[in-house]
C-alpha cells in the first residue's frame, strides 16, 4: 500500500510538469501581452518594453518557464501583472478558502442526499417511492446550475425573501482549519442557495449511480447468505450491500471533483461570491501569466490528489481489491 | 413492469428529440423575427406583449425567436461534438485494442496521461487563443479557420475545442470492448477463413462494439451542450449576437430581480433539452444493455 502511494506521487510529478508546460506554452502563444493596455489607453512602446524587462518577459520562453517553476518549487508563484501590488499567493490565500468552503459543502450535500436517496430507491424498487426518486434524480441531473441558480434566487430571494442573494464570504476574518468561518446562522443563510445550486446535480447523479449499482449487488450470493444468517434487513443492505455498491460512486467522484470547480465558476458569478473561479477566466483574458499558472497548478494538484483518494478508497470499500 | 416504463421513457425521449430538430427545420416559420433584430422602443417587455410572445430582452430582441434559434446552436454542438468524439475515440480505441500489447500499452498510457489533465482549463485557453487570433486577423491556415468561424457565428472553434478534448473516454471504452470481442470464437473463425485484419475490424469487431459506444456517446451529449453553454456564459463561446442559451443567461441574470423572464426562458429551454437527451440516453441504454432488462 505504502509503495503504491509513493509510486502514484512520483507519477504525479511528470503529469504536473506537463500540465504546467502545456498551460504555459498555450498561454504565451495567445496573441497580445499583459501590458498592451492601461485601462482603455494603449501604453507607449518604450514603457511596455521596460515593463516586459522588469518582469523578465523578454527572456526566451524556456528561461521564463524555468524561472517560474524554480519559484513555484518554493511556493512563490510570482506577482500578478493585472492586480498590481498583489502576488498570486495573496490572491490564492484570499480566494481559495471561500471556493473550498463552497466545494466541500456541496460535495458533502451531494453525498448526504445522493447515497441515502439511491439506497432507498433501490431497496424499494418499482414502488412509487422509487419512481419519484428516479424522476427527481433525472430532473436534478438535467437542470444546469446556471439555470438553477437564477431560479432559486428568483424564488427564495426575490419572491420569498428567505435568503440573501449575494455577499457570501465577505467579512470573515477568522477561519477554522484554514477553510471555515464560524458556522453561524448568517453563514448558513448565505451559503444555503449556492450550496444547493452546486450540489443538486451531483447528488442526483450519485443517487442514480447508487441505485443502479446497489440493484446489481442486491442479487449477489453473499447478500442472500447474509440474509440467511438472519441478519436484520437494514444491516444487510448498509453493511454488506452499500459498501460494495459505492465503487462506481467513488469512480465518478474524481471527475465530479473537477466538475465542482467548473460549477463553482458559474455559481460564484451568479451569487457574487469572491472566490477563485473568477481568476481562472479573468487571468486568461488579461494575459496575467502568473495567475493563470498559479490557479491551474492549484486545480491540477487537487485533481491529482482527488484521483489518488478515489483509487485508495476502492481498497477500503471492497477489501478484495489490493494494491501491491 | 420496468420494460413498460422504459418504453414510455424511450418514446417520450424520441418525441422530444424529434420535436427539437423539427423546430430546427421549420425555424423560419416558427421564429417570427431575426434573432439579432433590435427594437429600441420595445426593450424589456414582459411575455405576452403583442408581437413578442415571450417578451423581449434588454436590446428589444424577441426572446421567442432567440430561444428558438438557440436550439440550433445547442443541437449542432451536441451532434457535431458527439460525432467527432465518437469517430476519433472509436478509431483510437479500436486501433489500440486490436494492435499488439506493446502498442496498446503505449497508446493507453498516453490516454491515461491526458486523463489527468484539467481539460476545462485547456478548453478555456484554446478558446481564448482562437478568439485572440481571430481578433488579431490571422493569415494562412488560421485565416481560413477564422473565416469559417466568423461565418458560423463563433461556433466552429467551439466544435474544435470540444472535439479535440472529449474523445478520451470513448477511446477507453472502445479499447475495452475491442479487447473483449477480440477473443471470441467468431473472430478466430473469420481469421481461419483467411479474412484480412481490415475485414475483421469492419465486419466483425465494429458492429459488435458500436452499441455500447453509441449509448455512451448519447449519455455524453448533455455534457457537450452544457459545456457550450458554460463557454458562452463566461464569454468564450459563440460570438454575439449569435443566440446561445448560455450567452442569453449570462447577459440577463443580473437583471433577474426586474426582468426574470429574460433569464428563465432560455434556462427552461436548456433544461428541457438536456432532460430530453438524458431520457434518450437512458432509454437507449436500457434497450441495448441486456443486463438491466426485465428487472
Amino acid at each position: 500500500m505504502g509503495k503504491y502511494i509513493i509510486r502514484r506521487f512520483l507519477w504525479a510529478i511528470p503529469v504536473l510538469l506537463a500540465i504546467i508546460t502545456a498551460t504555459f506554452l498555450l498561454a504565451h502563444s495567445i496573441p497580445g501581452g499583459p501590458f498592451d493596455y492601461a485601462g482603455e489607453k494603449q501604453l507607449p512602446e518604450s514603457v511596455r518594453q521596460n515593463l516586459m524587462r522588469k518582469y523578465r518577459l523578454d527572456e526566451p520562453i524556456y528561461v521564463q518557464l524555468g524561472l517560474w517553476i524554480w519559484d513555484a518549487l518554493r511556493f512563490d508563484f510570482g506577482p500578478s501583472y493585472y492586480s498590481r501590488g498583489q502576488t498570486v499567493n495573496d490572491i490564492l490565500r484570499r480566494t481559495f478558502p471561500i471556493s473550498a468552503q463552497l466545494g466541500i459543502l456541496s460535495l458533502l450535500l451531494a453525498l448526504l442526499i445522493g447515497i441515502p436517496a439511491g439506497t432507498i430507491a433501490a431497496v424499494k424498487q418499482n414502488t412509487p417511492l422509487d419512481y419519484t426518486a428516479t424522476f427527481v434524480a433525472i430532473l436534478g441531473v438535467s437542470i444546469p446550475n446556471m439555470v438553477l441558480g437564477p431560479l432559486l434566487i428568483w424564488i427564495f430571494s426575490v419572491h420569498l425573501g428567505w435568503f440573501p442573494a449575494a455577499r457570501w464570504g465577505v467579512d470573515y476574518t477568522q477561519l477554522y482549519l484554514g477553510f471555515f468561518p464560524p458556522l453561524t446562522h448568517k453563514f448558513w443563510s448565505h451559503a444555503f442557495l449556492p450550496m444547493i445550486t452546486l450540489g443538486t446535480a451531483y447528488s442526483a447523479s450519485i443517487a442514480r449511480l447508487t441505485r443502479a449499482s446497489l440493484l446489481q449487488v442486491i442479487r449477489e450470493d453473499y447478500m442472500r447468505t447474509a440474509k440467511a444468517k438472519g441478519l436484520h434487513g437494514f444491516r444487510v443492505i448498509v453493511v454488506h450491500g452499500l459498501r460494495n455498491s459505492l465503487i462506481p460512486v467513488a469512480t465518478v467522484l474524481g471527475p465530479m471533483f473537477a466538475g465542482i470547480v467548473t460549477g463553482s465558476l458559474i455559481v460564484e458569478r451568479i451569487f457574487g461570491i469572491p472566490g477563485m473561479g473568477r481568476y481562472f477566466v479573468d487571468s486568461i483574458t488579461n494575459r496575467d501569466y502568473p495567475v493563470i499558472l498559479g490557479t491551474t497548478l492549484v486545480y491540477s494538484v487537487l485533481l491529482v490528489l482527488g484521483n489518488l483518494l478515489v483509487d485508495l478508497s476502492y481498497a477500503w470499500l471492497d477489501p478484495r481489491i489490493r494494491y501491491d | 413492469m420496468f420494460v413498460i416504463v422504459m418504453i414510455i421513457m424511450a418514446i417520450f425521449a424520441d418525441n422530444s428529440i424529434i420535436a427539437l430538430p423539427l423546430g430546427l427545420e421549420v425555424k423560419p416559420l416558427i421564429a417570427t423575427k431575426h434573432y439579432a433584430q433590435t427594437s429600441f422602443r420595445n426593450r424589456d417587455k414582459p411575455p405576452g406583449t403583442p408581437g413578442f410572445p415571450l417578451g423581449t430582452d434588454y436590446l428589444g430582441r424577441d426572446l421567442w425567436s432567440r430561444t428558438v434559434y438557440g436550439t440550433r446552436v445547442s443541437l449542432s454542438v451536441a451532434f457535431v461534438a458527439a460525432t467527432v468524439s465518437l469517430v476519433v475515440g472509436l478509431t483510437y480505441g479500436v486501433i489500440a485494442g486490436f494492435s499488439s500489447p506493446a502498442v496498446d500499452n503505449i497508446m493507453m498510457r498516453f490516454v491515461d496521461f491526458l486523463y489527468g489533465f484539467p481539460l476545462l482549463i485547456f478548453i478555456i485557453l484554446l478558446q481564448a487563443y482562437f478568439k485572440a487570433v481571430s481578433r488579431a486577423g490571422a493569415t494562412g491556415f488560421m485565416g481560413i479557420l477564422t473565416q469559417i468561424d466568423r461565418a458560423m457565428g463563433g461556433l466552429f472553434f467551439v466544435f474544435i475545442a470540444l472535439g479535440l478534448l472529449n474523445w478520451i473516454g470513448m477511446a477507453r471504452l472502445a479499447r475495452g470492448q475491442t479487447l473483449s470481442v477480440k477473443q471470441r470464437e467468431y473472430i478466430e473463425a473469420a481469421r481461419a477463413l483467411g479474412a484480412s485484419n481490415l475485414r475483421i475490424v469492419f465486419r466483425h469487431i465494429l458492429p459488435n462494439i458500436i452499441g455500447p459506444c453509441v449509448v455512451q456517446e448519447t449519455l455524453a451529449i448533455p455534457g457537450y451542450i452544457l459545456t457550450e453553454a458554460f463557454l458562452s456564459f463566461i464569454g468564450l463561446g459563440v460570438t454575439p449576437p449569435t443566440p446561445s442559451w448560455g450567452l442569453m443567461i449570462s447577459d440577463t441574470y443580473q437583471a433577474l430581480r426586474v426582468y426574470p423572464w429574460e433569464c428563465l426562458i432560455p434556462g427552461a429551454a436548456l433544461t428541457f433539452t438536456t432532460l430530453a437527451f438524458n431520457f434518450l440516453g437512458d432509454g437507449l441504454r436500457d434497450a441495448l444493455d441486456p443486463r438491466l432488462r426485465g428487472s
